[in-house]
């Protein structure tokens, strides 16, 4: 997991240190610098990589709510104050938490995951186009277009693109971690390309001619039922498309 | 017709003098609820940060702040407290700001007086409003450097209060100034309600110092 950056602008002391204190403890946060004022945090917030935004509304100079309204494209915000009658215009600007003072180190946490979660569904996968693989001793880039399906064998995941097979030494679960929000998995030992998708037959997916088994579980389960209802609405979607083109 | 037209006016008047007494009463009641609750809880939060270093300043800032709290949920509801409360009340209050802004420049808060009879007495929350105005103004407009000086005397039955404070211009702030204005007009027309004719204030700005003078006879 990548370090997240982080900025603080408090204007009360001992806030700030609280804090820098829970900073300091989270293991995969990483402090650039703590403000007073949002007008002193600019220069920062422009010309550094920020992941998240601590930011208090009673603020000299700008409150919290005016500068984050100000920014083109402020980092990920988590709102800290003693006002809780602020918390519909904060979740109006788009913030990911807001923290009433006082907050617990575990409420504070909670915050953070959110955010590790957003990041991971969508910054660092979302415009993926390959990965690395490694299988005996070398190292090997795959596009994602091509991959049609991974099967599990084992230790091992089998990569099954258009015109080859890759052996890659990493489990399935690791595997759909590592890939784009396009890929599924339908079963205990199948991934398969979402953008590749055929046709369903019965709890059968139709990639290139191959058929890959949809497992029960992963149609009940929570995340699963979501993506299998995805599969289904773009099947709609598709053929919605065609009988609009066949009116035309 | 015209008879008519005088009692119906008079009766108007009546009720309309009605209405304006309880608006003053509601008025009054309204004007009496300064301390805002996120302030109660950012210096709870500032406790809480003490808490978690084992600050051994704690057990202090708790006493202040119950006193503070005391203050605010028993004592301001009566119409008049004992003067020593309510300075007593002032001291905490600007304690516990101290901590909050410990490290962005200078509070000081200095009291004269000679023992105070129980006897005196003053509505509550009359001259905290001042105070806390000159707070929001100075760490509301400048980030460091603030100089704030409360100096209150008492001598009998009258005080003296000057607060003053230093600022920074900024049109980005327009709005919280506007806001800090009400809360000096409520604590004005509280002023003019309660004590005409016995107390002097003096609102005045040189160059980047805010001053306020109040002069009050409390009998």
């Amino acid at each position: 997991m990548d370090m997240l950056t982080c900025v603080v602008i408090e204007d009360q002391i001992p806030a700030q240190e609280i804090l820098k204190n829970f900073i300091d403890q989270t293991p995969q946060l990483q402090l650039l610098d703590s403000f007073i004022s949002p007008l002193e945090a600019m220069k920062i917030l422009d010309n550094l990589d920020v992941d998240i935004l601590f930011l208090d509304i009673d603020l000299p100079k700008l409150t919290g709510i005016e500068f984050l309204r100000s920014m083109r494209f402020p980092p990920k915000t988590i709102i800290t104050t003693a006002f809780s009658e602020y918390a519909l215009e904060g979740y109006e600007l788009d913030v990911v938490d807001y923290l009433l003072k006082p907050f617990s180190f575990e409420r504070f946490l909670k915050s953070i995951s959110k955010i590790q979660k957003e990041k991971t569904n969508c910054n660092s996968n979302f415009n993926k186009e390959s990965i690395f693989v490694k299988d005996k001793g070398q190292i090997k880039k795959i596009d994602l277009r091509k991959i049609l399906c991974i099967e599990s064998k084992g230790d091992f995941c089998i990569i099954i693109t258009d015109s080859d097979r890759e052996i890659a030494n990493i489990s399935l679960r690791k595997m759909i971690n590592a890939l784009g929000p396009n890929f599924i998995r339908c079963h205990k030992s199948h991934i398969i390309n979402n953008a590749l998708i055929e046709k369903i037959v019965g709890i059968q997916i139709v990639i290139n001619d191959r058929k890959i088994p949809i497992g029960r579980t992963f149609v009940t389960a929570p995340d699963i039922a979501r993506q299998y209802l995805q599969i289904i609405f773009c099947i709609y979607e598709h053929e919605d498309y065609q009988k609009r083109h066949e009116k035309v | 017709m015209s008879i008519k037209f005088v009692f119906d006016n008079f009766y108007q008047m009546q009720k309309l003098e009605k209405i304006e007494q309880n608006k003053l009463r509601n008025e009054l009641k309204f004007l009496k609820s300064q301390i805002q609750p996120h302030i109660l809880f950012n210096s709870l939060n500032n406790l809480y940060h003490f808490a978690l270093e084992k600050s051994d300043k704690l057990p202090d800032l708790i006493l202040k702040l119950s006193n503070v709290l005391r203050y605010v949920v028993y004592d301001a509801a009566e119409e008049k407290v004992p003067l020593n409360k309510e300075l007593s009340f002032i001291k905490d209050f600007v304690d516990l700001q101290k901590v909050q802004y410990s490290g962005r420049g200078t509070i000081l808060y200095k009291l004269q007086k000679e023992p105070v009879s129980e006897s005196v007495k003053i509505a509550p929350f009359l001259l905290i409003p001042f105070i806390e105005n000159s707070f929001k103004h100075s760490f509301g407009t400048k980030i460091k450097g603030i100089e704030l000086i409360i100096d209150i005397t008492i001598k009998g039955h009258s005080i003296s209060m000057q607060i003053e404070n230093n600022f920074e211009e900024n049109k980005l702030i327009e709005n919280e100034l506007i806001q800090g204005g009400i809360g000096l007009q409520n604590a004005q027309k509280r002023l003019e309600i309660l004590y005409p004719n016995q107390h002097k204030l003096k609102i005045s700005v040189i160059d980047d110092k805010y001053i306020v003078h109040l002069n009050l006879n409390t009998i």
